[in-house]
């Protein structure tokens, strides 16, 4: 094999990532579903013709490595013999298509150069819709596979050039949003031809012998870091669990349990053993997706800043038991499977917390902790619709104080709604957007804040659709921190009590009536007694904790605010 | 020449390392000088300039002045203690900034640290609707208990930002108004008085950030003001602004965050006043390299790109400001191999101190400058800034030490390699700017500024297919000859958010009517000059849905039949030329409305200074390109004049600055000794 030097590979990468890129920044531009600009939903890869991963784009976390896996299916369906120049697959089906949540498309196009095929360009995006029971096609409480939406085998869907229009028509028929589909699917083939249009610039340029070295080049050296890492780890089994609190109809938890199995330089993420698929969405989580998740922990712990490529993959393998909640087989539900996702990588992070102690973070807020306020405007009866990202607390992390007010983790570059442009779209007033006191988990480094919305219904009434999680078990504490509080979905309505509805499905808020949306703050980590007695009293100053929480948690017998004395013995 | 132009105009560009000083006369001449910066005390460099430049005081009609005091304090964290006023239930807006987060897997991230202390923001009860229409009144009450706790806590500034004050800055004055009463000597800043756009939390960090450099900047620049009138100075102060135009000093101090890019925004002022020196239409694209990144911004068709907000540290920075992009590539960039075998260079940098190994300053760590001394693009018997030797040997130790013996290469391919590797880095910026947003690289040329753009140009250009490299007269002086020509600018903007429908004539109109009384009361309440502003109109425009729209120009009167549809025709054929598509047919909205005064300065084209009849000194020697040591010729930069030409491999010296032509390209001279380095093969096409 040829023998490239680090300088050519360190070009030729760059290269590649800028393939990756502007494949994403072509489909970001064209694309017509808001949440493909807005929330950064989708992902662009090039795969070797064995679904190796030779680059990926940053796009969100979710489908970190969940990318390759669609290939295979294509593969083994048509054969690659009989895969041409100007063919197009489309897919989304969990099962047989390896995929995602089905509203997340997989647009795969092979890249022939002097005859060969030397690569496929794989995009997925998620459409705004895709059919099933519920607008939108986000259905947590969806029975069996069939309500999540229309299923997409791998299909070609171009062949030699030529679209199958037939086929075509029969997805947009299943669909409520079929003319931003369409323009979807056209800026997806857009961004693979751009991809073509660059790999036949690139290999010609270097050498096809030249870039396919630089590529095994770039996996051995990524495969080496991190098995550079998990070698400094010692050898063992190392066991945490989740509880997923609600499978989206019952109330019945869903327990998750990480036994991550190090060994030498490689590490095996077994989810084997759980108990049998549910009948209800959320509490499923497929193959491709827990895979998906399992990578997310372990380059989050292990390789952060290191490019995703086959390397990564490498040395990482995932098991689970078909039929059971984390390998549910047809045709039981899956595509809301964030919750599951959550206690993949936190159940990770706790496994690996007693020899990762300086990478891991304590609890997390949760995930999502969506909610829609629905109404009617009372001039014309216009209706409204209120939906945001929301942000909570990430959990306490060593010699650093945990993150308030973020994102969640699954999520990628996400912007909340400024509370001027809620308040200019929606017969709503924001009355609080502010961090919340006692919300963090009290540690030597405590958990980051969570977040307190308040909304006041102006034109009354409105409906409240609400997906809570970490309602009930806390954000959880390492070595020794507390956990954080819970989230809450409190509703203030005139003449009655306030309730916390974290599962409201349709409760109904008259007019002058209060949503409060409160989030969770993150874990604390460290012993609290141990917390450097200046941050506490910083805290209690600026109000992150109450006096009577610092004195409970962390003992503290200092005179509180602005009391310019340093306490004896905190 | 006209007569505004016999004006004797002064550009003075203070960086982190020197101070440059570029005089032109009123017979058009020039004269500059280069010093170094003084951080003690900025105002004593510069005087020492304009003594070395022969710059009297007395005789300056105009000065032009960027500079970085305030964003170099923002940045190192060296502001004074400031406080907010926010409306209630919104204090932390400040501290939940967006809720995003940029780095994906990265655990040990950092939100930035809030320039105030959530115990100095407090809340007011008043409240507007986003109608603007009070819900609740102002208290007093409530402002003496706030004044007396920002009173104890000895804060010198405070930041008012009240939620919808966009759209009526009524309570923000009655508070402002209030707060000055109660707080003598304090310096308050109101977001309605530094921008009309919503977005609470970008609204909230301007002010603060406002508030926070306000002090710095009142002094600087009364000790300037005070050193020039102890020195006669009887002409106009005018500071460079982010937005790429000028301004006057009154309005800068009370508006420093939109100054804070005073000095990156020198050098695209320059940029400008090269392209319409080229003809109309040009299209450059600067290259500012200097010891620890390089800094891109693009000129399209004679126009800086602009973006309706700007960021530093983290915080955004609601005014209007230049497209920079930076990147950490520099001289300094250091080169390592990890122990996995990978070569990285930059972001970290050895910057100007302890510098690069060849700078004896104590450097050891192999940077950017030390690969070209190797390679012998840089000469390393020449002086550094005039005053202390180069240290070749040094240079090679170093290269040799980090990069050639880990890789088992020679020198000269581990000095090359470190080259191409920075080189392949800022092609990935330069491709983002270019190609990413939808511009042609074949349409476009290359400015190369500061020590090291002229270094690495060529083969940047190579990479993106770019027209051509052309490094301007004193590239070290650039900034400071830019701005010393640019425009006096003011941008007023305001969010469209009275009515549902954005694209009423009527509402436009009154909007614009309404920022055109705001201009002319700033104008006229800073005499900023005896120039007739030009009132230019233009919109934010996107397709329903969008998240951000494109600029697009409005007639002065937009009642005037099928105004509008103009525009929206525009929008769609900017929208197809940017992202190669339209969307015929799909509701089109404005929201966003700019009004930008401009107040222009006819500085008269510098007159070609033709051939200088001189001799060309042609020395040669070896260089590395390529693989293999090549004779290269050797020129001063001062020898050449418009009948210099040379190919390939080349190297042209000057004070401050090396240029380096690769085999393959060619060099030649313009009037105003601008050199222009082409492919040579498209030069013997054409």
């Amino acid at each position: 094999m040829l023998t490239i030097d680090p300088i050519t590979r360190e070009v030729v990468h760059n290269r590649l990532i800028t393939v990756v890129r502007e494949m994403s920044l072509t489909l970001q531009r064209a694309a017509y579903s808001p949440i493909i600009h807005e929330v950064k939903d989708y992902s662009s890869v090039l795969l070797r013709p064995n679904a190796d991963l030779v680059a990926e784009s940053e796009g969100i976390p979710s489908f970190l490595g969940a990318m390759p896996a669609t290939l295979a299916p294509v593969l083994e369906k048509y054969g690659i013999g009989a895969i041409g120049e100007g063919d197009i697959f489309v897919s989304n089906d969990p099962y047989s298509a390896n995929g995602t949540h089905k509203n997340d498309i997989n647009v795969i196009a092979p890249i022939f150069y002097e005859g060969d095929l030397v690569y496929f360009s794989v995009t997925k995006a998620h459409w705004s819709d895709i059919g099933g029971k519920d607008p939108g096609s986000w259905s947590p409480d969806a029975n069996s596979t069939f309500q999540e939406g229309v299923s997409i085998p791998p299909i070609r869907l171009y062949r030699t050039g030529v679209l199958n229009d037939e086929a075509l028509a029969l997805i947009l028929a299943n669909t409520r949003e079929p003319e931003n589909n369409y323009g979807d699917l056209m800026a997806q083939i857009a961004a693979g031809r751009i991809a073509e249009r660059r790999i036949h610039e690139i290999l010609p340029r270097y050498g096809r012998d030249t870039v396919e070295a630089c590529i095994d080049s770039m996996f051995e050296y990524v495969e080496n870091r991190v098995r550079a890492e998990i070698l400094d780890l010692p050898d063992g089994t190392y066991v945490a669990s989740e509880t997923v609190e609600s499978d989206g109809i019952t109330e019945n938890p869903v327990h998750v349990t990480a036994r991550v199995i190090v060994s030498g330089s490689e590490v095996t993420c077994d989810f084997t053993g759980h108990e049998a698929q549910r009948l209800a969405a959320a509490g499923n989580i497929n193959r491709v997706c827990l895979e998906a998740m399992c990578r997310v922990a372990l380059k989050c712990l292990l390789a952060p800043m290191l490019p995703a490529n086959q390397g990564l993959y490498r040395p990482i393998s995932v098991t689970s038991t078909p039929g059971t909640v984390t390998g549910p087989v047809h045709p039981a539900p899956c595509t809301t499977w964030g919750d599951m996702g959550y206690a993949v990588y936190e159940a990770i992070f706790a496994a690996l917390a007693p020899v990762l102690p300086a990478r891991v973070v304590a609890g997390l807020f949760g995930y999502g902790q969506t909610m829609a306020i629905v109404g009617r405007r009372k001039a014309a009866g216009a209706p409204y619709v209120h939906f945001m990202p929301y942000s909570g607390g990430w959990g306490g992390r060593t010699g650093k104080d945990g993150l308030s007010a973020t994102c969640p983790l699954l999520n990628g570059d996400n912007f909340n709604i400024p509370c001027e442009v809620i308040e200019h779209d929606f017969p709503l007033r924001v009355e609080r957007y502010e961090l919340i006191q006692d919300s963090a988990g009290a540690g030597r480094q405590r958990g980051g804040l969570g977040v307190r919305t308040d909304y006041r219904v102006l034109e009354g009434p409105a409906q409240v659709f609400a997906s809570l999680n970490r309602c009930a078990i806390p954000p959880r504490g390492l070595f020794g921190g507390s956990p954080a509080a819970l989230n809450f979905l409190l509703l203030d309505r005139p003449g009655g009590e306030v309730e916390n509805h974290p599962k409201a499905a349709g409760v109904v808020v008259p007019e002058g009536g209060l949503i409060s949306h409160q989030t969770a703050g993150g874990g604390g980590y460290g012993d609290p007694h141990e917390r450097d007695p200046d941050l506490v009293r910083a805290d209690l100053l600026n109000g992150y904790i109450s006096p009577s929480a610092a004195h409970a948690l962390y003992e503290w017998q200092g005179r509180g605010a602005g009391d310019p004395e340093r306490p004896e013995s905190p | 020449m006209s007569t505004a132009s016999a004006e004797a105009r002064l550009g003075v560009d203070v960086g982190g390392t020197f101070t440059d000083v570029v005089l032109r006369n009123r017979d058009g001449s020039y004269s500059t000088a280069k010093v170094p910066t003084t951080p003690a005390r900025i105002t004593d460099g510069i005087l020492a300039g304009m003594e070395q430049a022969g710059a009297a005081a007395a005789d300056v009609d105009v000065f032009v002045h960027g500079t970085t005091i305030a964003l170099n304090a923002l940045l190192e964290g060296k502001t004074p203690p400031v406080s907010l006023v926010t409306t209630a239930g919104f204090r932390d807006v400040l501290e939940i900034m967006r809720t995003n987060r940029k780095h994906m897997y990265d655990l040990m991230q950092e939100k930035p640290v809030p320039l105030v202390p959530r115990h100095l923001r407090a809340e007011v009860s008043a409240r507007l609707n986003h109608l603007g229409e009070p819900v609740r009144d102002v208290s007093e009450g409530e402002l003496h208990e706030i004044a007396r706790s920002f009173s104890s806590a000895g804060v010198v500034g405070v930041a008012v930002c009240l939620l919808h004050s966009y759209a009526n800055p009524l309570h923000e004055r009655e508070i402002g108004r209030a707060l000055a009463a109660l707080l003598p000597g304090v310096q308050i800043s109101l977001s309605s008085d530094l921008t009309r756009e919503w977005r609470e939390f970008e609204r909230t960090s301007t002010t603060v950030i406002n508030a926070a450099t306000m002090p710095i900047m009142s002094r600087y620049l009364a000790d300037l003001a005070g050193e020039l009138e102890k020195r006669r100075f009887a002409g106009r102060l005018l500071i460079m602004q982010s937005n790429g135009g000028v301004t006057s000093a009154a309005d800068a101090r009370e508006r420093p965050v939109a100054s804070l890019m005073s000095g990156p925004s020198g050098a695209v002022a320059g940029g400008v006043r090269l392209a319409n020196q080229l003809g109309p239409g040009t299209n450059l694209v600067t290259l500012d390299m200097g010891g620890t990144s390089a800094d891109v911004a693009v000129i399209d068709r004679g126009e800086p790109t602009t973006r309706t907000i700007g960021e530093i540290g983290g915080w955004p920075i609601l005014v209007p400001s230049l497209e920079i992009e930076a990147i950490g590539a520099g001289g300094g960039s250091l080169a390592r191999v990890d122990a996995f075998g990978a070569l990285s260079v930059g972001p970290e940098s050895a910057g100007s101190v302890p510098g690069p190994a060849c700078y004896r300053r104590g450097g050891t760590g192999a940077t950017v400058t030390d690969a070209h001394v190797v390679l012998a693009r840089i000469d390393a018997s020449q002086v550094l800034g005039g005053t202390v030797a180069l240290d070749g040997d040094a240079a090679r130790r170093a290269i040799d030490e980090a990069v050639a013996r880990p890789f088992g290469m020679t020198l000269e391919q581990a000095a090359e390699g470190v080259i191409t590797v920075a080189d392949s880095n800022m092609t990935r910026l330069l491709w983002e700017m270019i190609i990413g947003r939808g511009r042609d690289p074949r349409d476009f040329s290359l400015v190369a500024l500061g020590g090291g753009g002229g270094l690495h140009a060529c083969e940047l250009a190579e990479a993106l297919a770019m027209k051509s490299v052309i490094v301007p007269s004193q590239p070290g002086a650039f900034s400071a000859w830019g701005m010393l020509a640019a425009d006096m600018r003011h941008d007023y903007s305001q969010t469209i958010s009275t009515g549902r429908d954005g694209s009423d004539p009527a509402v436009i109109d009154t909007t614009f009517e309404e920022l055109e009384r705001i201009a002319h009361d700033r104008l006229t309440s800073h005499s900023a000059g005896s120039e007739a502003f030009e009132l230019i109109r233009s919109a934010e425009v996107r397709y329903h849905g969008q998240r951000s729209g494109l600029p697009v120009a409005l007639p002065s009167d937009a009642r005037a039949a099928s105004a509008i549809d103009a525009a929206f025709t525009g929008f769609e054929s900017e929208h197809q030329r940017l992202f190669g598509f339209a969307r015929p047919g799909h509701r089109i909205e404005i929201v966003r409305l700019q009004l930008s005064a401009i107040g222009r300065q006819h500085v008269a084209t510098d007159a070609g200074s033709g051939r200088s009849g001189g001799s060309i000194r042609r020395a040669t020697r070896p260089v590395y390109c390529g693989g293999r040591h090549r004779d290269a010729i050797v020129l001063k930069r001062h020898d050449l004049d418009s009948s210099a030409r040379c190919d390939g491999p080349c190297i042209v010296e000057e004070l401050t600055a090396t240029t380096y032509v690769p085999p393959g390209w060619t060099l030649r001279v313009d009037a105003n000794r601008n050199l222009h380095i082409t492919p040579t093969a498209a030069r013997q096409e054409a």
